[in-house]
C-alpha cells in the first residue's frame, strides 16, 4: 500500500512551494502596508492614535498567529459572512505582521538621534519632510537586519495556511509522508525547498545594509 | 487593564450570542446540494488508509471511496477539500464543507458540536509495540512512553483510560505516531486495525498487543440538517445491503465488519 518517496511526490512538493511563495509574498505585502501604518500611528504625536497603536501591538503580539488565524476563517462565519481561505490567510497575516513590524520600525526611527531632527528643524524643513529625508533613510539600515529576519519568520509561518484548507509545503510534505511513511526524507526535502526561499533573502539583506552604509 | 479586561470578555460573549443566532438559522444543505451540482466533502488526506493519496497523487482511501459512492448516488459532482485533523469539525460547523468524512470517530463529546450519521466502519483501537515487549494490559504502561496522534479518538482513549503515570505523547499525524515507534521514541502507540495492518506489512517486529476499546466512525453532519441527514443514513443502509461498504473495507482496511451499528 505504500509509496516508494519519488521523483512525482517532489514535484508534488513543489505545487505546494508555489502556494507557500504565494502566501508568503501575500504576507509580506499585506503585513508591510498595514505595518507601515501603525507605525505612523505610533509615532504619531496625537495621543490617542500613539495609544490605540499600542494597544493593537499588546494584544496582536501576545496571541499565536494560528488563533488569528483560526479567528479569522472560522469566526468570520458565526458574524454571519463567508471568507475564502486567501482572503483570511490575508487578513490575518497582514493583521499578525503589522503588530511587529508596527514595533520594529518605531524602534528604528525613533533610534535616529535627535541630533538629526533638531537639525532639519533648524534648516527650516517641515514635519513631513524630515521624515521623509533625513529620518527614514536612516531608519531603513537600522530596520533593515530585524525587518528581514521577521520577513523570514513570516514565509515559515505560512506552514500554519494548512488549517484553512491551503496545501502548501508543508502540508504537501505532511501529505506525501503518509503516503510513503518516509518522514525523515520527506521533511528533509521540504526543509531544502524552505532554505532555497529563505536563503536568498537573507543575502539581499546583507546586499542592501552594505550598500546603505557606504 | 481591569477595563481592557472586562471589555474583551463582552466581546467574547457577544460574539457567543451572535454566533448561537447564526447558527440556528434553518438551512437545506440537502437541496443546496443538488441545486449546485456539487457535493464539499471534508477529508484529511494524510490519514492513510482512510484519506491518503495514490501514486498520481490523486485523492484515495476508504473515505475518499465512500464519498465517491455518495457524489455518484446523489448524481452530483465530488469536491474533496483538504483538512488536517483539528480542522475537522470547525470547517463543518461554520460552512466550509457540506458533510466531513473523515475518520471520524463517534463520541459524545463531539455529538454535541455535530450529528452522525449511522456507523460505516467499526475500528479497533489498539496497543502495538514491540513483539520483544511484555506489554498486555495498560497496567503494563505505567512508566512507559505510549504515542498517539493528538486530536483524534485514539488520543481521547488512551488519555481517559491511562493508569497515572502512563507518560503519553502526542504527534501531528499517524505517520509521525509511528515513526515514533520505529525509531524507539515511544515504547508503545495507540493505533487503529488498518494502521497496524499497515505496520505489520513493513515489518514484523512490531505487534499488537491488546484492544483499548471499539470505535465506530460515522460522517459528521451540521447540527439541524436533519434531511441531509436522513438521506445518508438511508444512503449508508442501501450502500450496505448492495455489498459496497464492505468491498470498500475490504479494499482499504483489510477487514469487514460484520455488521455496523444503527441508531
Amino acid at each position: 500500500m505504500f509509496q516508494q518517496f519519488s521523483l512525482n511526490h517532489v514535484y508534488f512538493m513543489l505545487t505546494g512551494l508555489g502556494w507557500t511563495i504565494g502566501l508568503a509574498a501575500i504576507a509580506l505585502i499585506g503585513g508591510s502596508i498595514a505595518g507601515s501604518v501603525l507605525t505612523l500611528m505610533r509615532v504619531s504625536a496625537n495621543p490617542v492614535l500613539s495609544r490605540i497603536a499600542q494597544v493593537y501591538i499588546f494584544v496582536v503580539q501576545g496571541t499565536p498567529l494560528l488563533v488569528t488565524l483560526f479567528i479569522a476563517y472560522f469566526g468570520s462565519t458565526y458574524l454571519g459572512f463567508t471568507v475564502a481561505p486567501l482572503t483570511a490567510i490575508a487578513v490575518a497575516f497582514s493583521f499578525y505582521a503589522a503588530a511587529f513590524l508596527g514595533d520594529i520600525w518605531r524602534g528604528a526611527i525613533q533610534s535616529v538621534p535627535v541630533g538629526q531632527r533638531e537639525g532639519a528643524h533648524a534648516l527650516g524643513l517641515s514635519g513631513a519632510d524630515t521624515m521623509r529625508h533625513i529620518i527614514i533613510p536612516q531608519a531603513i539600515r537600522i530596520a533593515t537586519p530585524p525587518t528581514v529576519g521577521f520577513f523570514v519568520q513570516l514565509i515559515k509561518n505560512t506552514s500554519l495556511a494548512s488549517v484553512v484548507g491551503i496545501v502548501e509545503l508543508t502540508r504537501t510534505a505532511q501529505i506525501v509522508s503518509n503516503a510513503t511513511f518516509k518522514p525523515l526524507e520527506v521533511y528533509l526535502t521540504a526543509a531544502l525547498f524552505y532554505f532555497l526561499v529563505c536563503f536568498p533573502i537573507t543575502l539581499f539583506s546583507r546586499r542592501l545594509e552594505k550598500r546603505l552604509s557606504v | 487593564m481591569m477595563r481592557f479586561v472586562k471589555g474583551l470578555v463582552l466581546a467574547a460573549a457577544a460574539t457567543a450570542a451572535l454566533s448561537s443566532a447564526t447558527l440556528a438559522q434553518a438551512t437545506n444543505t440537502l437541496d443546496e446540494i443538488v441545486q449546485r451540482g456539487k457535493i464539499v466533502v471534508g477529508i484529511s488526506l494524510s490519514t492513510p488508509p482512510y484519506g491518503m493519496t495514490d501514486a498520481n497523487l490523486q485523492p484515495a482511501g476508504f473515505d475518499v471511496a465512500i464519498a465517491n459512492l455518495i457524489a455518484r448516488d446523489l448524481g452530483v459532482e465530488l469536491e474533496i477539500l483538504d483538512q488536517v485533523s483539528q480542522a475537522r469539525i470547525p470547517n463543518l460547523t461554520s460552512n466550509k464543507v457540506d458533510i466531513v468524512i473523515s475518520s471520524l470517530g463517534i463520541t459524545a463529546e463531539r455529538a454535541k458540536a455535530i450529528m452522525y450519521t449511522n456507523a460505516i466502519y467499526v475500528d479497533e483501537q489498539m496497543i502495538i509495540a514491540p513483539t520483544s515487549a511484555a506489554i498486555a494490559s495498560l497496567e503494563d504502561l505505567v512508566g512507559k512512553r505510549v504515542g498517539v496522534t493528538r486530536s483524534t479518538t485514539n488520543d481521547t482513549i488512551i488519555t481517559d483510560k491511562a493508569i497515572e503515570g502512563t507518560n503519553i505523547q502526542r504527534f501531528e499525524d499517524d505517520a509521525a505516531t509511528n515513526q515514533a515507534l520505529f525509531s524507539g521514541q515511544v515504547d508503545a502507540i495507540v493505533s487503529g486495525v488498518a494502521a497496524a495492518n499497515a505496520i505489520n506489512k513493513e515489518t514484523d517486529q512490531f505487534q499488537r498487543k491488546f484492544a483499548v476499546r471499539q470505535s465506530p466512525m460515522g460522517i459528521g453532519v451540521r447540527r439541524g440538517d436533519f434531511d441531509l441527514h436522513q438521506w445518508l443514513n438511508t444512503e449508508i443502509m442501501l450502500l450496505w445491503n448492495s455489498g459496497e461498504i464492505q468491498a470498500a473495507q475490504q479494499e482499504w482496511l483489510g477487514i469487514v465488519n460484520e455488521e455496523l451499528p444503527r441508531f
